[in-house]
Order: structure tokens, then sequence, then C-alpha cells
């Protein structure tokens, strides 16, 4: 059934000293992915930038980039989204290949989407892969299928890591997060990812929405008031029959339908919704609502 | 005694001067071992010039470089014979190239992985590759422009390659640098040797930076720029040197701005267009905003400004991706590929972890093979042959990590270089094991391989660094080549010619001062003449001339030895004429990377030549180091017009030289009384030899009006002031006008002014009093102050840099 979702991700910086010029890199408009279609896309931003503009970066992510030379105090950035789910049919995970195939192939890649996915298969510079080996060896054994490995790892970070929110921050190490057992959805993807490129795999990290939830976590502070809805990251699996499949271990379930993916990338790094360079000031605080509200009429359009 | 006749007496060593020939018998190579300079006894050919020189010359150079002070330089040079030379630069010449497409696929189509078959681990698990900086590369056109290699000859006599380095390639400057040092401190030699200039090349890498920059439709008068890291790093004095081999400012990233895609460097008069950057810092930390957010460095957004070609970056963002040991055992077959030549100069045998059956190959040998990290090349200066591993793991724990992640890891056949003759502490030569690192870098006419280097020999604990000398024996090179300036587009940036106009000024006023000290010196040493007027006259001279006339000069009457040793090296004395030197040489100093190196050679000289004025106690020696200053000013000033190319630094330099000649010449006048009358012979026998006209001086005297002519009227004596108010219009006409500038216009109007009032002036001589000649030459004097005001404001800024340890703004 196809759901029609109003995304509101309002970001606000209160700077404790005047800031003279701002530069912000922004991905907060949802990308080209299976089984969303992206209806109408605004981004409004207070102060107004001197220059904004909007490109795909390397991952074939939406990527805004704005420049405010104007003296401010406060700076306002609201993404506001429609978006259509289009359901997808359920695959079965015990069909997909086993994971040693998955590895060979992904060393030697032979199309278009393997060698898409053949970038995802080593460490990056948020995600080494330390640690990760101990951790998940018993899941890896011969001949079980990726994707039922995929699920494995989802319930292992489920069961074994605590959800925690001000334990870690975004340059937590993964090695940290597998030795105290304790993060947010950003830990548990990182922590995923690791497991999965250390025997070979190709595995990516998802930003973006859920629509419910049983746990969530948000990527860069905590919205205030605990708002039902926030960023949110999960992990993907890539293998040769059912190409990338996701996993969210933050709430133990294969997103379908009740996820809404804003970018992709090899890690955090890769994805973050705001990254910005400021002159001026001082310490800031950073405050994210989220806001994701459905609307009960678009599954069945008038014909 | 007797062991040294005995020593000389052996045929390998023949026609080696005695000093080397006693060193060598204490030398010690290993018998092992290839040793550079002998071969079973016998001295290698292309050794032969430097062991001619006395060994001494050697011994007394010194051997403290400018840089760090941890970093000791060893005066005697690396020589590699021509012949083989040759095989290096062509192998180099092709191992840029094939980098060069190696990294434009990476960061392009990818073909050679996707369709050729390379492992997908040499790219994207490598962590030098940057897959932000993909996006826009191909159609940015982005090129490798400087590349570094290491390379240590192996115990057969063929050379390996020991790293490239595409990164960031350190130690370009201070190749230049220690050239110079070693140039000037082993003169003869270097002239036996026949030392090749790396001007040429260089000289085509600063019109490669200026062409690329120019590509990207910036304005005309965009900069280009070395983009480094601020001065408590380790290379930063590599970087300045580079910087004023190139004439290029050297900036941080937070002196540039990027703005609608272009980028800018933040000047006190505002924002400059930026064209070109030669990047000295690595990728990461380029642009804070895309690359390394944790990093404060770089300057946000220039990654995208570089790939939407708002900016040519050379090296392009990212090009760490192709350097490292993981790619050594594919270059064959790259180069066959990509090139369809052969590989001409081979890495070390290398075998990367990333591929199974090579992986077991190096657990098997582990301790035999030196295993390191098999992406990004070994950072720094240095050049050492064993690489690092990653987490300095060794044994067991190195076996764990390669198992782990096999693609991290690269394992390659040790290599014992050859050794080379060495200073040590004493005196002594001994044998060392030495490395090189040579720079190809692009040029209009494709890459080209520096002609030196710099050598590293492992001499006990601190290495030492040597300039490296191409020994050409054939007969055809017998004299050295001409080093200068080729002609070309040297860019000049407005601080380049600020100081190239200075430096014109400087070099003027040297002379003429020292002209005037030399007519001093003669006065005092043929004692007291019997017309005690004509000792005042110079002294009259130099204080209307503001040089370094004291009080007490002024006072006593004409000085005596010791004041005129005082009026000479006087460094309170603004004007002393060793100041004077200074700010020649410091100007020129900055800008020497466009100056003929040979010129720059003499500028050095002056520089040692003043350093020996302690010595001076004595009349006699004063003039003797005046007489040495007067020769070497003036080779300075032949040399430039010899070999300078005629672009807007040479007339701006030129201009600066006739203006400082028409101020300097209209004070002389105008202290001689020099006008259309007759002249006291004492007087004319003065102006004569200031102006060097000593065998004139009987026509002089001959007509009352000679001296007027001849200083003032004649348009063809190239001492009159006509001939500089004519040759200041010519430089003006010469000079392109700078947007919004009506500067140039204004200088030129002025210029004819200058002309017609001279030209007038001349016609009406006859009527002509002493005090009407006095104000003519005055306001002449003042236009060609107004003129040089004028092309000050129109070209020049006080700084289009930020004030950095060594920059002081432009000399006045």
């Amino acid at each position: 059934m196809t759901a029609t979702l109003t995304l509101s991700h309002r970001t606000h910086y209160a700077y404790q000293l005047p800031v003279s010029q701002s530069r912000q890199l922004l991905r907060l408009t949802p990308r080209q992915a299976p089984g969303q279609r992206v209806l109408s896309t605004r981004i409004e931003v207070s102060p107004q930038p001197q220059e904004m503009a909007t490109r795909l970066d390397a991952f074939g992510n939406q990527l805004t980039a704005l420049l405010i030379l104007e003296e401010h105090r406060a700076l306002d950035i609201e993404a506001e989204t429609q978006i259509e789910l289009v359901p997808t049919d359920g695959i079965d995970l015990q069909a997909s290949p086993s994971w040693e195939h998955t590895a060979e192939r992904l060393q030697s890649p032979i199309d278009g989407p393997s060698w898409e996915a053949a970038q995802f298969c080593y460490p990056s510079p948020r995600v080494a892969l330390d640690g990760a080996l101990d951790f998940c060896r018993d899941l890896f054994v011969p001949r079980r299928s990726v994707l039922d490995i995929g699920w494995g790892l989802c319930e292992r970070i489920f069961n074994s890591i605590e959800y925690c929110e001000g334990v870690t921050s975004v340059s937590t190490p993964v090695a940290e997060v597998f030795s105290h057992r304790q993060g947010v959805c950003q830990d548990f993807a990182h922590a995923a990812i690791a497991c999965l490129r250390t025997h070979g795999l190709a595995a990516r990290y998802v930003s973006g929405y859920v629509r419910t939830t049983r746990r969530h976590g948000a990527a860069e502070g905590v919205a205030e008031g605990a708002a039902s809805d926030a960023s949110h990251a999960w992990f993907s699996v890539w293998c040769p029959k059912f190409g990338w499949t996701d996993f969210d271990p933050t709430n133990n379930q294969q997103p379908r339908q009740s996820h809404v993916t804003l970018a992709w990338g090899r890690d955090y790094g890769d994805v973050s919704p705001t990254i910005g360079f400021i002159q001026g000031g001082g310490e800031q605080r950073l405050t994210v609502a989220v806001q994701v509200a459905e609307h009960n009429t678009g599954d069945s359009p008038p014909p | 005694m007797k062991r040294h006749s005995s020593q000389s007496s052996q045929p390998g060593l023949a026609g080696v001067h005695p000093q080397w020939v006693e060193a060598l018998a204490h030398y010690g190579a290993s018998p092992s071992a290839y040793d550079e300079l002998l071969r079973e006894g016998e001295v290698r050919a292309h050794w032969l010039p430097l062991l001619r020189q006395p060994l001494e010359d050697v011994r007394g150079a010194p051997n403290a470089t400018g840089g760090s002070p941890d970093r000791r330089r060893d005066p005697l040079p690396f020589l590699i014979a021509a012949e083989e030379w040759r095989t290096i630069e062509a192998g180099l010449e092709q191992r840029a190239r094939l980098l060069n497409a190696i990294n434009t696929d990476f960061y392009g189509a990818q073909r050679l992985l996707r369709e050729q078959g390379f492992p997908p681990a040499l790219v994207f698990a490598n962590r030098r590759y940057l897959p932000a900086c993909r996006p826009g590369f191909s159609a940015s056109g982005a090129a490798l422009g400087l590349l570094a290699f290491d390379l240590g000859r192996a115990p057969d006599g063929g050379w390996r390659v020991l790293a490239d380095r595409t990164e960031t390639p350190t130690g370009l400057g201070l190749a230049l640098e220690n050239r110079i040092h070693t140039v000037n401190a082993l003169t003869d030699a270097a002239q036996a040797v026949a030392v090749a200039s790396p001007d040429d090349v260089l000289n085509g890498f600063r019109a490669e930076i200026h062409q690329r920059g120019q590509a990207t439709g910036t304005p005309r008068d965009s900069l280009c720029v070395l983009l480094a890291g601020d001065a408590t790093r380790p290379d930063y004095a590599d970087w300045r040197a580079l910087g004023e081999h190139l004439g290029f400012p050297l900036l941080e990233g937070n002196d540039l701005a990027v703005r609608e895609g272009s980028v800018f460097a933040k000047t006190l008069k505002g924002l400059k267009p930026v064209a070109a950057i030669l990047r000295l810092v690595e990728s990461d930390n380029c642009d804070p905003l895309t690359l390394s957010p944790t990093s404060l460095s770089g300057a946000p957004g220039l990654l995208n400004s570089a790939t939407q070609r708002g900016v040519a970056v050379i090296n392009p963002i990212g090009s760490g991706a192709v350097e490292g040991d993981a790619l050594n055992p594919f270059l064959p077959a790259l180069c066959e590929h990509l090139l369809d030549e052969p590989l001409l100069l081979p890495s070390l045998a290398t075998w990367w972890c990333g591929q199974r059956r090579e992986a077991a190959q190096v657990l098997e040998r582990l301790d035999q093979l030196a295993v390191g990290e098999a992406f990004g090349g070994p950072c720094g200066l240095e050049g050492d042959p064993t690489p690092a591993t990653p987490d300095a793991a060794t044994g067991e724990a190195l076996r764990t990590a390669i198992q782990a992640q096999p693609y991290r890891f690269a394992g390659r056949e040790p290599l014992d270089p050859s050794t080379a003759p060495c200073l040590v502490a004493d005196g002594q030569l001994k044998p060392a094991p030495v490395t090189l690192r040579l720079f190809a870098v692009a040029t209009p006419t494709g890459y080209r391989v520096l002609p030196g280097g710099l050598a590293w020999a492992a001499n006990g604990v601190n290495s030492r660094l040597k300039d490296v000398w191409i020994a050409d024996t054939s007969p055809a090179h017998a004299q050295p080549t001409p080093v200068n300036a080729a002609a070309g587009s040297a860019v000049i940036t407005r601080r380049l010619g600020d100081d190239l106009f200075w430096f014109g000024r400087y070099l003027e006023r040297a002379q003429t001062s020292v002209r005037i000290f030399t007519a001093l010196g003669h006065l005092i040493a043929e004692g007291r003449p019997s017309n005690p007027d004509a000792a005042q006259v110079p002294l009259q001279l130099l204080s209307a001339l503001a040089f370094a006339a004291t009080a007490d000069g002024r006072s006593t009457g004409a000085p005596d030895e010791a004041g005129l040793c005082r009026l000479l090296f006087d460094t309170a004395g603004d004007d002393s004429l060793i100041n004077l030197l200074e700010r020649l040489r410091h100007t020129g100093m900055r800008r020497r990377g466009i100056l003929p190196t040979a010129a720059w050679q003499a500028i050095e000289s002056i520089h040692q030549a003043q350093q020996s004025r302690w010595r001076v106690r004595t009349l006699a020696g004063a003039l003797h180091l005046l007489d040495g200053l007067a020769l070497r000013l003036s080779a300075v000033n032949g040399l430039l017009d010899e070999s300078q190319p005629r672009d807007q630094g040479f007339w701006l330099q030129r201009l600066g030289k006739h203006i400082e000649r028409l101020r300097l010449f209209a004070a002389i006048n105008i202290e001689f009384g020099v006008a259309p009358a007759p002249m006291d012979p004492n007087r004319l026998h003065l102006l004569a030899q200031l102006h060097n006209l000593a065998d004139s001086q009987a026509a002089w005297a001959a007509d009352a009006n000679a001296a007027w002519h001849r200083l003032v009227c004649d348009a063809d004596h190239p001492r009159s002031m006509c001939h500089q108010a004519e040759r200041i219009g010519r430089c003006l006409e010469r000079l392109s006008p700078e947007q919004s500038s009506t500067g140039l216009g204004e200088a030129r109007a002025c210029a004819s002014a200058l002309i017609d009032e001279l030209a007038d002036a001349c016609r009406v001589q006859e009527a002509a009093q002493d005090d009407q000649a006095r104000r003519l030459l005055s306001s002449a004097s003042a236009r060609a102050a107004e003129i040089s005001a004028l092309v000050s404001a129109m070209w020049f800024e006080p700084q289009t840099t930020p004030p950095g340890p060594d920059d002081e703004g432009s000399p006045r």
C-alpha cells in the first residue's frame, strides 16, 4: 500500500558569539532509492544564504552547499520533503547466495552492480575493522546465506549492544563500541558494517527516518523533548542475487516501507546531514527536530 | 710523505688532486657493495673532473642548511654520469606519464578495474583514494604536475625506484636551495663538472602552472599560489624555498576564500582571484568541509571549486591514490596497457598482500622482506628505504594483521643501496649508503625531469643531504651549460614585480655608491690634495646623496681611513653600502627563481665578499673590496642583460634601473654644478671617475659645454639624463596595462613631459645659467620620483600574502 509522508527536519544552531561567515554542506533531501519517490522538497535557511547550490555527491546523494556571509547568532535550516513510499516485495533471506560466494564476487566484480558494491568492502575513515572479527566470528558459518548473516548480525547487535545515548559521539571508533557494548543507531550501523567488511562483504551506511519505532536515536544531538521521530541510521548488505538489502539493528527489523532513505555512503562521514565550517561563533548549541507526518489519503489516488 | 707519493702513482688515481689521493687512502669502500666513486680501486671517469679540484674546497664549504638544524648538508655532491642520467631521466619521465594516466583512470572511468581486471582493492581499499574527488574529476582535466621519486642503486648496478610520491612530493625547494649552496661553495668544481642547470625545467613548470591556471578562465591577472601548511610544519623550509624559486606566494588555507566556485586570495586590498594552486599540503587537509571535518586547515569549498574548474589544483586533490607499494607489481602491465611501452625503470620487487598468492609468499618470508603499508607512500622528506608498518606491528602481531586485512600490506625485497663518498666530521672521506630524491614536473612540452635533486647519505645516525650533479665528460660539454632563465612566460605576480622594480633600483644605487666610495677612497689614498676644495667635493656629494654621511664626517672635513671603513660598513646607517647590498640580496633572493642562476650566484658572491668586511682595516683593503664589488655588480648587470627574458618583470626591473639612475645622476650633476659652462678641472676629473669616463676627460676639457652635453643632453650617451628619460618612456611602453588602471597612462604622460623638458632645456643651453640648470635637474628628478610613485601604486601592493615570518613587505 502506497503511503505519502511529509518529513520535516529542522536544525537550529545557537551561537554564543556572532558568526561572520558560515559554510554548510547539507544532505537533507532524500535521495533516489528503491521503494521511495520524492514528490517535492524544499530547504529554507535563515539568515538568507549568499550562495546555495545543489549537486550529487560521489555516492549519488543530494547535496546542498550554502554560504552565508551575513553576520548572525543563530542559524535555522528547515528541510521539508513530501515523499511516497511504495511497497517492495519481501525476499527470502535464505535464498541469497552464500557469504563466501558473495565475497568472491566482490573480489572480481563482473557487472555494474557488483562494481558499485565493491567500493563498500574495505575499511573507511570511520569504520576500522579492529575488534569486529571476535564479535561475529560464529555467525559466519560456511556456506551460510549472506542475507541470513545480515539478519543474524542485526539480532546480535540488538541483543548484545545496549542502546544508550550520550555514551558515544560521532567520532567514537567502532572498536570501542565492540568493547563497551553501548551506543546509538550510528554505532549499531558501524558495528554491523565492520563485521561484514572484515569478511570481505559489501556493507554501506544508510541515513534516514523511521516511521514506527520501538527504539530510535538521533545522530547529532538529541532532539529536545525526545520527539517521536528523529534522524536514524541503519546498514545495508549486498549480494549478487538481490542487490542491497537493509537491516535496522537499532529496531531489530528489516526496513520495508517503514524507513525513508536520506543518503548512503561508506560510513557516517559520507552522509552526515549537516557539516559546517564557521568563522566566529564561540560555543554553539545544536537542536534537531524531526517530524514525520503521514497523509492517510496518499494510498489510492482518485481514478 | 712516502705513502703519499706511492698512492699518487697508482694508475687508478692519475690526475687526481693529491688531497683526494690522501683522503682516498683511508676511504675503505666495502668490496661487496657498489661504490659510486671507485670501481676496483679506480676512480670512475665521471668523478675525475671533481677530483682534480682540491678537496680543501669541499672541506671548507659551509655544511649547515638554512632549514632545521638537524638537517645537515654534505657539500660533496653525488655525481651521476651523463649517459646513465639519460636512462634515469627517460625512466622517470615515463613514470610521470604512467602515474598520471593511472590517477586519471582511478578518478575517472576506472576502466583499469572494470575492463582490464586490475583488482578493485587497489583503489577501494586505498585510504589515499578519496571518493569525494571523483565527481567532476575527468571533466576538470586535472593532471599530476609535480612528482618525486626515491631511487637507489642495487648491487647489480641497476637503479630501482623505491617510492613514487604524488601526494605531497616534498624536497624540490630544498633541492634547488641546496644546489645554490653547493655550487657557490664549489665554484671551480661546478665549472669543471659542467653542472646542468635546473632553470629550464623550472621555467617550464612555472609556465605550465600558469597555463593550467589560465585554462580555468580566471581573469588575466589572477595569482598562482602555493598552498602550504603553517610555519611549524617540518616541511616549511622546503615549501618556502620552492615558493621563492617559483616566484609564487606561499599561502595557507585560511588565506583563501571560495566564492561562487572561484578561489580568491584574501589580500589587504580585498579578494584577488587565484588561477592555480600548487598544493603542498595533504589532500585530506585541503577542504575541511568535504574531506576532513576534523581538520581546521585548508579552504572550505576548495574541492568543489577544483572539480568545477574554478581553479587548477596541482597535484589534483586525491593524487595520493597512485603512490604506495601496492601498485608496484602492476606497473609493468599498466605501462604496457596505458602507454604501450615497456616499463623502463623498475620498482623494487614487491608483493602486495591484496592478492592471495602474494600474501602467502609474504607470510612465508616475513623475516626477509621489508613489510609495510601498501597504500600511501612514506611521509616526510627523509628517504627512508625501509617502509613503516601500520601500527608498527612486528612478528606474530604483523602476521595476524596481514591475515586480517591483507590488502593493507605489501612486502618488498630489501635494498642495500650503493655507497658514495661522504665528508665526515674530521674531514675524512667515508663511504655511506645513498638514496636519491629526484623530481619530474609537468611543462607545456610534457613531463620533464629536473637535472639534479637530493641525495640522502645515511651517515651514522643523521642523514646528510647532498646535491646531485650530472657529470658529462664528453668534450661537447666541457663548458658549463649556460644557466639562465629561458625565454618564456614567467608569471610576474605583483609582489614579484615589486621586487624586480626595486631590485633594479638597488642594483643601480649599489653600483653608483661603490663608485662614489671608490673615488673617495682614492682621494684619501692620494693624501691631502693640493686643493682642499677638491676633497670636499665627494663629501658634499655623499651628503647630498644621503649615503652614510655622518655628522662627524661633515664636521671634521674629509674622512680618514677609519672614517671611510665606517661609512662603508656601518650597519646602523640606513643607506650605508652594507645595508644597501643586503637589501639588494634580500630582494633578489625572494625572486631568485626567475633570476638567471649565474646572476644569483654573482649576488651571493657579493654577499660573501661583504661578509669578509670585518677583515678590512686598511684603506687598501677597503679599496680592494670595493673593486671586487664593482666587478661583481657589473657582472650581475651584464648577466641580467644577457639572459633575462624580455617579459614584464624585465621591463619593471629596467624601469627601476633608469629611474634610479636619473635620480642619482641628477643629484650628482647638481652637486658638481654641471651646467652649460666651463668647469673646474678637479671636479671634471672626479666626475669622469664617477662615470667611469676617464678616457674622455681630454675631450671634456676641450669644450666647456662638453660635460653638460654628455651628461645631460646626449640621448645616445648611456649616462646622460636624456638617455634615462627616453629609456623610462620605452620601458613604460613595454608594460601592459593592468585592469582598471589609469596609472600607466599617467606615468607615460609624465615620461614624455620629462623627455620634452630635457630636450627644451638642451635646445636653449646658451642662455642657461647655473641655477637654471640646477632647477631643471631637480625638476627632472622630481618627475622620475613621480613616475616611480605612479608605477608603484599601479602594480604593487604592500602585501598580497599574509605576513609570514620572512615577509617584511616591500623594501623601500
